[in-house]
Protein backbone atom coordinates (compact mmCIF):
# COMPACT_ATOMS: atom_id res chain seq x y z
CA UNK A 1 0.00 0.00 0.00
CA UNK A 2 1.30 3.41 -0.88
CA UNK A 3 2.65 5.56 1.90
CA UNK A 4 0.27 8.35 2.80
CA UNK A 5 2.22 11.47 1.90
CA UNK A 6 0.22 13.77 4.13
CA UNK A 7 0.65 11.92 7.37
CA UNK A 8 3.63 9.68 6.76
CA UNK A 9 1.79 6.71 8.12
CA UNK A 10 0.39 3.71 6.37
CA UNK A 11 -2.25 3.12 9.04
CA UNK A 12 -4.37 5.95 7.67
CA UNK A 13 -4.13 4.42 4.20
CA UNK A 14 -5.16 1.09 5.68
CA UNK A 15 -8.11 2.65 7.46
CA UNK A 16 -9.20 4.43 4.30
CA UNK A 17 -8.88 1.29 2.18
CA UNK A 18 -10.82 -0.72 4.73
CA UNK A 19 -13.43 1.99 4.98
CA UNK A 20 -13.91 2.08 1.21
CA UNK A 21 -14.41 -1.66 1.11
CA UNK A 22 -17.13 -1.60 3.72
CA UNK A 23 -18.90 1.71 3.15
CA UNK A 24 -21.33 0.92 0.36
CA UNK A 25 -24.27 3.19 1.07
CA UNK A 26 -25.85 4.95 -1.89
CA UNK A 27 -28.62 7.52 -2.26
CA UNK A 28 -32.07 6.31 -3.14
CA UNK A 29 -32.98 6.14 -6.78
CA UNK A 30 -35.83 8.62 -6.36
CA UNK A 31 -33.42 11.14 -4.90
CA UNK A 32 -31.19 10.68 -7.93
CA UNK A 33 -34.15 11.18 -10.23
CA UNK A 34 -35.21 14.34 -8.40
CA UNK A 35 -31.78 15.92 -8.60
CA UNK A 36 -31.30 15.06 -12.26
CA UNK A 37 -34.72 16.50 -13.05
CA UNK A 38 -33.79 19.73 -11.29
CA UNK A 39 -30.52 19.88 -13.22
CA UNK A 40 -32.31 19.31 -16.50
CA UNK A 41 -35.01 21.91 -15.80
CA UNK A 42 -32.43 24.42 -14.67
CA UNK A 43 -30.53 24.04 -17.91
CA UNK A 44 -33.71 24.42 -19.92
CA UNK A 45 -34.53 27.62 -18.08
CA UNK A 46 -31.04 28.92 -18.67
CA UNK A 47 -31.29 28.12 -22.35
CA UNK A 48 -34.60 29.97 -22.42
CA UNK A 49 -33.03 32.97 -20.75
CA UNK A 50 -30.23 32.92 -23.28
CA UNK A 51 -32.77 32.98 -26.12
CA UNK A 52 -34.83 35.73 -24.53
CA UNK A 53 -32.85 38.67 -26.01
CA UNK A 54 -33.24 37.16 -29.47
CA UNK A 55 -36.97 36.73 -28.98
CA UNK A 56 -37.30 40.31 -27.75
CA UNK A 57 -35.29 41.56 -30.70
CA UNK A 58 -37.42 39.55 -33.11
CA UNK A 59 -40.63 40.86 -31.56
CA UNK A 60 -39.31 44.42 -31.75
CA UNK A 61 -38.39 43.94 -35.41
CA UNK A 62 -41.86 42.65 -36.21
CA UNK A 63 -43.44 45.57 -34.40
CA UNK A 64 -41.30 48.08 -36.28
CA UNK A 65 -41.99 46.35 -39.57
CA UNK A 66 -45.74 46.42 -38.97
CA UNK A 67 -45.50 50.08 -38.05
CA UNK A 68 -43.63 50.90 -41.23
CA UNK A 69 -46.10 48.92 -43.30
CA UNK A 70 -49.04 51.11 -42.26
CA UNK A 71 -50.39 53.40 -45.08
CA UNK A 72 -48.94 56.89 -44.87
CA UNK A 73 -52.39 58.38 -45.11
CA UNK A 74 -53.08 57.10 -41.67
CA UNK A 75 -50.46 59.48 -40.30
CA UNK A 76 -51.37 62.44 -42.53
CA UNK A 77 -52.44 65.61 -40.82
CA UNK A 78 -55.63 65.66 -42.86
CA UNK A 79 -56.86 62.21 -41.96
CA UNK A 80 -60.62 61.57 -42.33
CA UNK A 81 -60.91 61.82 -38.56
CA UNK A 82 -59.94 65.49 -38.79
CA UNK A 83 -61.95 66.28 -41.87
CA UNK A 84 -65.09 65.73 -39.98
CA UNK A 85 -64.13 68.30 -37.36
CA UNK A 86 -63.13 71.11 -39.81
CA UNK A 87 -65.69 73.61 -41.12
CA UNK A 88 -66.66 73.34 -44.79
CA UNK A 89 -64.03 74.92 -47.14
CA UNK A 90 -61.25 74.78 -44.53
CA UNK A 91 -59.13 72.29 -46.45
CA UNK A 92 -59.42 74.17 -49.71
CA UNK A 93 -58.42 77.38 -47.98
CA UNK A 94 -55.42 75.88 -46.21
CA UNK A 95 -54.23 74.22 -49.43
CA UNK A 96 -54.51 77.49 -51.32
CA UNK A 97 -52.52 79.29 -48.62
CA UNK A 98 -49.81 76.65 -48.76
CA UNK A 99 -49.54 76.81 -52.55
CA UNK A 100 -49.42 80.60 -52.54
CA UNK A 101 -46.58 80.54 -50.05
CA UNK A 102 -44.43 78.22 -52.18
CA UNK A 103 -41.24 79.55 -53.83
CA UNK A 104 -41.97 79.81 -57.53
CA UNK A 105 -39.03 81.93 -58.71
CA UNK A 106 -36.36 80.12 -60.80
CA UNK A 107 -33.07 79.27 -59.04
CA UNK A 108 -30.60 82.10 -59.01
CA UNK A 109 -27.43 79.97 -59.09
CA UNK A 110 -26.15 76.65 -60.35
CA UNK A 111 -25.91 75.37 -56.80
CA UNK A 112 -29.53 76.30 -56.07
CA UNK A 113 -30.57 74.69 -59.34
CA UNK A 114 -28.72 71.52 -58.41
CA UNK A 115 -30.26 71.41 -54.93
CA UNK A 116 -33.78 72.00 -56.24
CA UNK A 117 -33.62 69.21 -58.79
CA UNK A 118 -32.63 65.58 -58.33
CA UNK A 119 -29.43 64.66 -60.20
CA UNK A 120 -31.24 62.46 -62.71
CA UNK A 121 -33.18 65.42 -64.00
CA UNK A 122 -30.05 67.38 -64.80
CA UNK A 123 -28.57 67.16 -68.27
CA UNK B 1 -42.89 -1.67 -12.96
CA UNK B 2 -43.60 -0.06 -16.27
CA UNK B 3 -43.87 3.37 -14.70
CA UNK B 4 -40.47 3.16 -13.09
CA UNK B 5 -38.72 1.02 -15.63
CA UNK B 6 -36.21 3.69 -16.50
CA UNK B 7 -35.06 3.86 -12.89
CA UNK B 8 -34.39 0.19 -12.38
CA UNK B 9 -31.01 -1.04 -11.36
CA UNK B 10 -29.59 -2.78 -14.39
CA UNK B 11 -26.01 -3.81 -13.65
CA UNK B 12 -25.26 -4.96 -17.17
CA UNK B 13 -25.99 -1.59 -18.74
CA UNK B 14 -23.98 0.73 -16.58
CA UNK B 15 -20.84 2.68 -17.19
CA UNK B 16 -17.69 0.85 -16.21
CA UNK B 17 -17.02 3.30 -13.42
CA UNK B 18 -16.72 2.55 -9.73
CA UNK B 19 -19.64 0.16 -9.63
CA UNK B 20 -22.24 2.73 -10.62
CA UNK B 21 -24.22 0.82 -13.17
CA UNK B 22 -27.47 2.70 -13.27
CA UNK B 23 -29.35 2.50 -16.51
CA UNK B 24 -31.22 5.72 -15.98
CA UNK B 25 -28.01 7.64 -15.57
CA UNK B 26 -26.83 6.41 -18.92
CA UNK B 27 -30.00 6.67 -20.91
CA UNK B 28 -29.77 8.90 -23.93
CA UNK B 29 -26.01 8.45 -23.88
CA UNK B 30 -24.70 6.57 -26.88
CA UNK B 31 -21.62 4.38 -26.53
CA UNK B 32 -19.57 7.05 -28.20
CA UNK B 33 -20.92 9.74 -25.90
CA UNK B 34 -20.30 7.55 -22.86
CA UNK B 35 -16.72 6.96 -23.87
CA UNK B 36 -16.21 10.66 -24.44
CA UNK B 37 -17.84 11.53 -21.12
CA UNK B 38 -15.69 9.07 -19.18
CA UNK B 39 -12.57 10.59 -20.66
CA UNK B 40 -13.50 14.07 -19.48
CA UNK B 41 -12.15 15.44 -16.23
CA UNK B 42 -14.52 16.68 -13.55
CA UNK B 43 -13.62 20.24 -14.37
CA UNK B 44 -14.24 19.72 -18.09
CA UNK B 45 -17.62 18.14 -17.30
CA UNK B 46 -18.55 21.11 -15.15
CA UNK B 47 -17.47 23.47 -17.92
CA UNK B 48 -19.65 21.59 -20.39
CA UNK B 49 -22.58 21.59 -18.01
CA UNK B 50 -22.25 25.35 -17.65
CA UNK B 51 -22.52 25.56 -21.42
CA UNK B 52 -25.78 23.64 -21.35
CA UNK B 53 -24.67 20.02 -21.66
CA UNK B 54 -27.01 17.97 -19.47
CA UNK B 55 -25.08 14.75 -20.00
CA UNK B 56 -21.98 16.29 -18.48
CA UNK B 57 -23.89 16.82 -15.26
CA UNK B 58 -25.05 13.23 -15.29
CA UNK B 59 -21.46 12.07 -15.51
CA UNK B 60 -20.45 14.33 -12.62
CA UNK B 61 -23.39 13.22 -10.56
CA UNK B 62 -22.61 9.61 -11.22
CA UNK B 63 -19.03 10.09 -10.11
CA UNK B 64 -19.86 11.79 -6.84
CA UNK B 65 -23.33 10.69 -5.77
CA UNK B 66 -22.20 7.86 -3.50
CA UNK B 67 -19.18 9.68 -2.15
CA UNK B 68 -21.14 12.75 -1.21
CA UNK B 69 -24.00 10.68 0.15
CA UNK B 70 -21.70 8.76 2.48
CA UNK B 71 -19.99 11.97 3.55
CA UNK B 72 -23.22 13.65 4.66
CA UNK B 73 -24.63 10.40 6.00
CA UNK B 74 -21.74 9.96 8.40
CA UNK B 75 -21.87 13.56 9.54
CA UNK B 76 -25.55 13.43 10.37
CA UNK B 77 -27.50 11.59 12.99
CA UNK B 78 -30.48 10.65 10.85
CA UNK B 79 -30.70 9.34 7.32
CA UNK B 80 -33.51 11.73 6.42
CA UNK B 81 -31.35 14.65 7.55
CA UNK B 82 -28.47 13.39 5.41
CA UNK B 83 -30.78 13.06 2.42
CA UNK B 84 -31.93 16.65 2.77
CA UNK B 85 -28.39 17.95 2.99
CA UNK B 86 -27.39 15.76 0.05
CA UNK B 87 -30.11 17.30 -2.09
CA UNK B 88 -29.35 20.81 -0.93
CA UNK B 89 -25.72 20.39 -1.93
CA UNK B 90 -26.55 19.24 -5.44
CA UNK B 91 -29.13 21.97 -5.88
CA UNK B 92 -26.48 24.47 -4.80
CA UNK B 93 -24.11 23.00 -7.38
CA UNK B 94 -26.77 23.37 -10.06
CA UNK B 95 -27.72 26.90 -9.13
CA UNK B 96 -24.23 28.23 -8.61
CA UNK B 97 -22.63 26.50 -11.57
CA UNK B 98 -21.79 29.81 -13.18
CA UNK B 99 -19.79 30.75 -10.11
CA UNK B 100 -17.57 27.69 -10.34
CA UNK B 101 -13.93 28.51 -10.94
CA UNK B 102 -12.54 25.77 -13.16
CA UNK B 103 -9.03 26.40 -11.87
CA UNK B 104 -10.05 24.73 -8.59
CA UNK B 105 -10.81 21.04 -8.37
CA UNK B 106 -14.46 20.14 -8.65
CA UNK B 107 -14.21 17.76 -5.69
CA UNK B 108 -12.90 20.54 -3.44
CA UNK B 109 -15.69 22.85 -4.57
CA UNK B 110 -18.34 20.17 -4.07
CA UNK B 111 -17.16 19.23 -0.59
CA UNK B 112 -16.76 22.85 0.45
CA UNK B 113 -20.42 23.39 -0.45
CA UNK B 114 -21.30 20.24 1.46
CA UNK B 115 -19.32 21.45 4.47
CA UNK B 116 -21.14 24.78 4.50
CA UNK B 117 -24.56 23.26 3.98
CA UNK B 118 -24.01 20.70 6.70
CA UNK B 119 -22.65 23.31 9.09
CA UNK B 120 -25.58 25.64 8.43
CA UNK B 121 -28.11 22.92 8.96
CA UNK B 122 -26.63 21.50 12.08
CA UNK B 123 -26.03 24.92 13.50
CA UNK B 124 -29.68 25.68 12.93
CA UNK B 125 -30.56 22.48 14.68
CA UNK B 126 -28.35 23.55 17.59
CA UNK B 127 -25.95 20.74 17.12
CA UNK B 128 -22.23 20.91 16.86
CA UNK B 129 -21.33 22.24 13.46
CA UNK B 130 -18.35 20.64 11.74
CA UNK B 131 -16.71 23.94 10.97
CA UNK B 132 -14.29 24.27 13.83
CA UNK B 133 -16.36 27.02 15.42
CA UNK B 134 -18.42 24.89 17.71
CA UNK B 135 -16.44 21.73 17.57
CA UNK B 136 -13.21 21.16 19.34
CA UNK B 137 -9.83 20.28 17.94
CA UNK B 138 -8.21 19.77 21.28
CA UNK B 139 -7.55 16.08 21.37
CA UNK B 140 -7.78 15.97 25.16
CA UNK B 141 -11.10 17.77 25.15
CA UNK B 142 -12.52 15.91 22.22
CA UNK B 143 -15.36 13.55 22.88
CA UNK B 144 -13.51 10.38 23.82
CA UNK B 145 -14.48 6.93 22.77
CA UNK B 146 -15.74 4.89 25.65
CA UNK B 147 -13.38 2.58 27.49
CA UNK B 148 -15.01 -0.36 25.85
CA UNK B 149 -14.43 1.16 22.43
CA UNK B 150 -10.81 1.92 23.17
CA UNK B 151 -10.00 -1.61 24.17
CA UNK B 152 -12.47 -3.15 21.78
CA UNK B 153 -12.10 -6.80 20.98
CA UNK B 154 -14.21 -8.97 18.70
CA UNK B 155 -15.86 -10.48 21.78
CA UNK B 156 -16.74 -7.18 23.44
CA UNK B 157 -17.85 -5.54 20.20
CA UNK B 158 -20.86 -7.82 20.06
CA UNK B 159 -22.67 -5.55 17.61
CA UNK B 160 -19.83 -5.56 15.14
CA UNK B 161 -19.65 -8.60 12.92
CA UNK B 162 -16.42 -7.67 11.22
CA UNK B 163 -13.51 -5.32 11.33
CA UNK B 164 -15.16 -3.22 8.66
CA UNK B 165 -18.25 -2.75 10.74
CA UNK B 166 -16.18 -1.89 13.76
CA UNK B 167 -14.27 0.64 11.71
CA UNK B 168 -17.46 2.27 10.44
CA UNK B 169 -18.71 2.36 13.99
CA UNK B 170 -15.50 3.97 15.19
CA UNK B 171 -15.65 6.56 12.43
CA UNK B 172 -19.15 7.43 13.54
CA UNK B 173 -17.83 8.04 17.04
CA UNK B 174 -15.05 10.38 16.03
CA UNK B 175 -15.54 14.06 16.92
CA UNK B 176 -17.07 15.92 13.99
CA UNK B 177 -14.02 17.86 12.77
CA UNK B 178 -11.85 14.72 12.79
CA UNK B 179 -14.60 12.66 11.22
CA UNK B 180 -15.14 15.24 8.51
CA UNK B 181 -11.44 15.45 7.70
CA UNK B 182 -11.25 11.66 7.44
CA UNK B 183 -14.33 11.49 5.22
CA UNK B 184 -13.10 14.23 2.91
CA UNK B 185 -9.92 12.26 2.46
CA UNK B 186 -11.57 8.86 2.15
CA UNK B 187 -14.55 9.86 0.02
CA UNK B 188 -13.44 13.02 -1.74
CA UNK B 189 -9.80 11.97 -2.06
CA UNK B 190 -8.86 15.50 -1.09
CA UNK B 191 -5.36 16.48 -0.09
CA UNK B 192 -4.55 18.29 3.15
CA UNK B 193 -4.58 21.63 1.36
CA UNK B 194 -7.88 20.87 -0.33
CA UNK B 195 -9.48 19.80 2.95
CA UNK B 196 -8.18 23.01 4.52
CA UNK B 197 -9.70 24.99 1.65
CA UNK B 198 -13.02 23.19 1.86
CA UNK B 199 -13.37 23.50 5.63
CA UNK B 200 -11.81 26.91 6.12
CA UNK B 201 -9.28 25.50 8.56
CA UNK B 202 -5.53 25.82 8.20
CA UNK B 203 -3.32 23.00 6.96
CA UNK B 204 -1.83 22.16 10.34
CA UNK B 205 -5.24 21.93 11.93
CA UNK B 206 -6.38 19.53 9.25
CA UNK B 207 -3.23 17.50 9.69
CA UNK B 208 -3.85 17.33 13.41
CA UNK B 209 -7.44 16.22 12.86
CA UNK B 210 -6.34 13.45 10.53
CA UNK B 211 -3.68 12.30 12.97
CA UNK B 212 -6.26 12.06 15.68
CA UNK B 213 -8.65 10.13 13.47
CA UNK B 214 -5.84 7.86 12.43
CA UNK B 215 -4.87 7.19 16.05
CA UNK B 216 -8.39 6.32 17.08
CA UNK B 217 -9.04 4.09 14.10
CA UNK B 218 -5.74 2.29 14.55
CA UNK B 219 -6.74 1.48 18.11
CA UNK B 220 -9.98 0.02 16.87
CA UNK B 221 -8.29 -2.09 14.21
CA UNK B 222 -5.57 -3.37 16.54
CA UNK B 223 -7.49 -6.26 18.13
CA UNK B 224 -8.13 -7.74 14.68
CA UNK B 225 -4.48 -8.01 13.78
Amino acid sequence: MAMNQDTDDTSLDEAIALYRRHAREAPEVMVDARILRIALNSNRQQRGMRQLPWLVAAAASVTIWLGMAQPFSAHHATSPRHIETHPPGYLEGSSRTYLLGMEVNPPTSDVAAYLLHPPYTLP
Amino acid sequence: MSGTATYLWVPSQGLAMEGLPLRWLNEALSDKEQAAAIALSDEACMQRYRQGDDQAFRVLYQRYREKLHRYVLRLSTRESEAEEVFQEVWIAVIRSRDGYDSSASFATWLFSIAHRRAADRWRALSRHAPDGLNATDDLDDALPLSTNDTIATPEREWHSQSLGEALLDAIGKLPLPQREAFLMKAEGELSLDEIALATGANRETVKSRLRYAQKRLREVMLPWR
